[in-house]
């Protein structure tokens, strides 16, 4: 099994990084790193994205993972 | 209290499924599989608690274990699978009426032509709000690399989504005259 590495501090608001990011910040963040998209497309495939994402988000955990992190506690706490 | 108990409650796991789910859905493209690529995480992040440093990024750490899961699997089918990036099939189990006016299958389906690398990235940077660092250290390459898909990834789904620089309701504003 292949471990991750290990994770530095999260520092910021995932939310506002989100705007920032889907072009909400006018100044281009353009280096040689592949094409730029027009401020006003980024804009809206942003919004169209995080709709999308945001809808997945909402929806209701599924009870199996309920019951599995029960049952891990569970297995935890009797050792 | 032992130490992974503490980092693990099972109110902290609760609290990253919805997300860790969502980027399961969008990333392989079909909630079945996504399921089981969340519990394989959530059992592997279990085995592994005390390799977990404590006060580091539990999200990241989790979305870690969940996308290397998915891209070794990813390995393993496209040797029996004539399926680019294993997500050609996608599809919600969900009713789309279920989400709004959006239409979450064309964009679902959209995302599935993207390259395993691009939409990753995308994912991560674009709708989960993680940094290009924080992205990078996820997927264990350069930030430069990180960039670069995002870049490429919004690019491509602009032109599959049809995204326009037109006015708020994707219609050409010259149309309306011409009706």
């Amino acid at each position: 099994m292949s471990l991750p590495h290990q994770i530095g501090d999260g520092e910021e608001a995932p939310g506002a990084r989100v705007e920032k990011l889907m072009g909400k910040e006018e100044t281009n963040i353009s280096d040689e790193t592949g094409p730029e998209l027009d401020s006003k497309i980024r804009l809206r495939l942003g919004k169209q994205l995080s709709a999308f994402y945001g809808e997945l988000v909402k929806d209701p955990v599924p009870e199996q993972f309920i019951q599995l992190l029960d049952e891990l506690s569970r297995k935890e706490k009797s050792q | 209290m032992s130490e992974q108990g503490s980092i693990f409650s099972r109110e902290t796991l609760v609290a990253t499924m919805p997300n860790l789910r969502a980027f399961a859905i969008s990333l392989c493209g079909d909630e079945h599989t996504a399921n089981d690529l969340v519990q394989e995480t959530l059992l592997k992040a279990w085995a592994n608690g005390d390799k977990f440093e404590n006060g580091t990024n539990l999200k990241a750490w989790l979305f870690t274990i969940l996308r290397n899961s998915y891209f070794s699997k990813l390995r393993g089918t496209r040797r029996e699978v004539n399926d680019e990036d294993g997500a050609a099939a996608a599809q919600l189990s969900t009713h789309p009426e279920q989400h709004g006016h959006m239409d979450m299958q064309d964009f679902l389906q959209a995302l599935a032509e993207l390259s395993a690398d691009q939409r990753e990235a995308l994912l991560l940077v674009g709708a989960e709000g993680f940094s290009y660092e924080e992205a990078a250290e996820i997927c264990g390459c350069a930030v430069g690399t990180i960039k670069s898909r995002v870049n490429r990834a919004r690019s491509r789904l602009a032109e599959l989504m049809n995204v326009t620089a037109l006015d708020e309701f994707g219609a050409p504003k010259a149309s309306h005259s011409a009706l």
